[in-house]
Parts: C-alpha cells; structure tokens; sequence
C-alpha cells in the first residue's frame, strides 16, 4: 500500500530489525536487559489490566461509603486494594449517572490509567479517536462504537495528561441486586471504564 | 510545542478502528521498544513530559502514519543520541545487520537491580503533584478558553478557539522538565 507521503515508512521486517538493533546496543551500554523486557511484558499481559479496575468499579457499586472515598480520591482509594502504581499516580474517577455520562481520551498522546485499566487499547492511540472524541463525541460513541446515549444525557469528555489520568465508573447494570462483588465485576468491561460502552455489555 | 500530535478537533482522519481480543502486544518488537521507557528513563535519558517531547520532534506525516510503539523508538534513539549512548551510524549499521540476520540473538546480561526497579516503578510509580503558592485564576464553573498554559488541564488544541466551562480544579502539576531524572540517583524513580 503507497502512503499518502513521500515520508518512508518501515515494514514490520524493517522495524523489528531497527528495535532489535537499539536493544543490542542498549544492553551492551548497561541500560537494559532482555530478562527486563520479558518482565514488564508479563506484568503488562497477564498482571495488571483491566480487571484490576473492574474491581474497584464492583466494590463501589457494593460499598457506599468506598464509592464515596473512591470519588473523592480514585488514588487513596484504590491503594486500599493494592492497586497503585506507574502512570496512575494521580487519579481521578467520574461518576456516570442518569444525566451525566463521562468519557476519557488523551488528545496529545496517550495517557491512560495503567494501574487500574493495563496498557490502553490501540484505536485510543490513534489519531482519529483521539481527534474526533473530543469535538463530537456522541456520534464517535454511537456511529465507531454502536453505543447510542440518549439526548438527554450529557457528555462530558476528559483529557488525560502524563500527570494526571481519568477514568470512569460507569453505572451498575438493571438487574444486578443480588450479584456478589466477584459477579459484579465480571460485568464491567474495559471499554465502560473509558467511557466508550455500558457495563454488562458483551 | 504546537504540533500535528496535538489532535484534539482536527477533522478528516476517519472512523476509530476498533478490534476484539486484541493482544497487548501485537508484534515482538512491541515488547522491547515498551520496555525502553522504563529502562531509559532510570538511565537518565529523559522525564516523562521529555519523552513525549522527543515523540512530538517527529516527522509529521510519519507520526500520523507509523505504529505507536514505533513513536517510543524515536525518542529513545533521540535522547539515546543525546546521552552519548546511541551512535546513530552504529545504529543503522546494526539494523542492517538485523535486517540480514533476524535470527540472530542479542547479548545476554543479567542485571537484578533492573529488574527490582521495574517491579518498584510498576507498583509506586512517580508522583507528580507539587506544593504552590500560585492562587489558581478559575473557579468551578467559569468559561475558560486556550492559552493558559501547555499541557494543562485547559489550553490544548482543542480549547484553542472554543469556550469551555471549567468543571474541575486539580491543582498544581509541575511544569515541562521538572520530572527529568538525573544519571546519578539509582534507586527508584525521582518525584
């Protein structure tokens, strides 16, 4: 496929031999190692993700006065559960509610909040979520995302910086009254934690 | 810095492609060029506002066009350069190499306090906020539109040209710079 630039763009063969280049280089400099990199690949893959934050979200559903903690302070709060950590260090949780649905988008970048949701998802990297959420976000949410909010919800998009990372406690389903902490969190999904979908969807 | 990377409002760069049960990683080059982060940022190669900084120097149409992970490499080679660390030639000579090569397998090192560090940097992280003086010039409520200051929680591209009503205040988060971590300190990130 041509690119629509006379800029060069590397082939996977092309790039995997450039990384690989700069890794040998930093390793024999003393800067890292490959048992580093297969660390922070496993803690990324299989120890911190999303179900992380999905149970915090469950604990506030089930836990008045932890949701009241968690808003006033989505930091201390989910320390309280062990989780904390690297681009997470200053939190802020948003309350969906009836009115108000809330959404997160990192509009220079890509900052996400790692210690509650893992590494984010590819497309909110990219340049058009990245662009168009903040300028019409109800469409991106119905058209990109099938994800239809009535009117007479109002949206409120929040832009991440490096310091400071959003993200979203969305509303608990119809229907859960009699679920326990652990089913409740297997209803909340990634994706309803950024704003782009409904808990309990899937 | 003013820049293409600022994206927040521009038009005209399509649909947001989603995709189920996507990997973490999604090729094996993602997982090294991740790890750089970390590891260079305890060799002093950068703060976090300096490497996104070095990311933001980009070509623009390649930075609008290449993998995201792509983006990290070219900052880390940028302030890899800059520490005397990274040759360029040699660089280019070994991916060349690699290129030809691709089985080929890298130098092995063990280094447990690498790995302690990044075990300490995943669960503690580095916490930004700073005490100030500074009285904050907006209350809850007010309209509020660009050129307050970079990076902030107002005066990106997108607030530009557009009024907004301030619905938070979070207080004071350092300036560009102030997180860069000196060579010398080699315990734990520096706050």
């Amino acid at each position: 496929m041509t690119a629509p630039t006379d800029t060069r763009l590397r082939t996977q063969a092309e790039i995997a031999a450039r990384v690989k280049a700069l890794e040998s280089m930093l390793i024999e400099k003393g800067v890292m190692t490959t048992e580093a990199v297969d660390r922070l690949a496993e803690i990324y893959e299989n120890e911190v993700g999303p179900q992380l934050g999905a149970s915090v979200v469950a604990r506030a559903w089930t836990d008045p006065d932890f949701k009241k903690r968690l808003i006033a302070n989505a930091t201390a709060a989910c320390a309280e559960m062990g989780i904390s950590g690297l681009q997470g260090e200053e939190m802020i949780v948003l309350e969906n509610t009836d009115t108000v649905h809330n959404a997160i988008v990192c509009t220079l970048c890509s900052c996400y909040p790692w210690p509650v949701l893992g590494l984010p998802p590819n497309w909110y990297k990219m340049p058009a979520y990245r662009s168009r959420m903040v300028r019409e976000p109800r469409k991106v949410l119905a058209e990109d995302f099938g994800y239809v909010l009535p009117d007479s919800v109002e949206i409120r998009v929040w832009d991440s910086s490096s310091e400071l990372r959003y993200w979203v406690l969305p509303k608990r389903p119809e229907g859960t009254e009699g679920l326990s902490e652990t089913e409740l969190a297997a209803l909340v999904t990634r994706d309803s934690m950024i704003g782009v979908g409904p808990a309990g969807a899937r | 810095m003013n820049g293409v990377f600022d994206l927040g409002g521009t038009d005209g760069l399509g649909p947001v492609v989603t995709l189920d049960n996507e990997p973490v990683f999604r090729a094996d080059w993602e997982k090294p060029a991740f790890a750089m982060f970390a590891s260079c940022f305890r060799a002093g190669f950068f703060g976090v506002d300096a490497f996104r900084h070095g990311i933001e120097k980009m070509d623009p149409a390649e930075y609008l066009l290449s993998n995201y992970y792509e983006h990290w490499v070219h900052t880390v080679e940028h302030y890899g350069e800059k520490a005397g660390v990274i040759d360029l030639e040699e660089l280019e000579r070994r991916t060349q190499h690699f290129l030809a090569n691709p089985d080929e397998p890298l130098p092995q090192r063990s280094d447990p306090d690498l790995l302690a560090f990044v075990d300490a940097a995943v669960k503690h992280g580095a916490d930004a906020r700073r005490e100030s003086e500074k009285v904050a010039q907006f209350k809850v409520g007010d309209l509020v539109h660009g050129a307050i200051q970079r990076g902030g929680v107002v005066g990106r591209g997108h607030r530009r040209t557009e009024r907004r009503r301030l619905l938070r205040r979070v207080g004071a988060l350092p300036r560009p710079g102030t997180l860069t971590r000196r060579p010398d300190q080699s315990e734990g990130p520096s706050t």
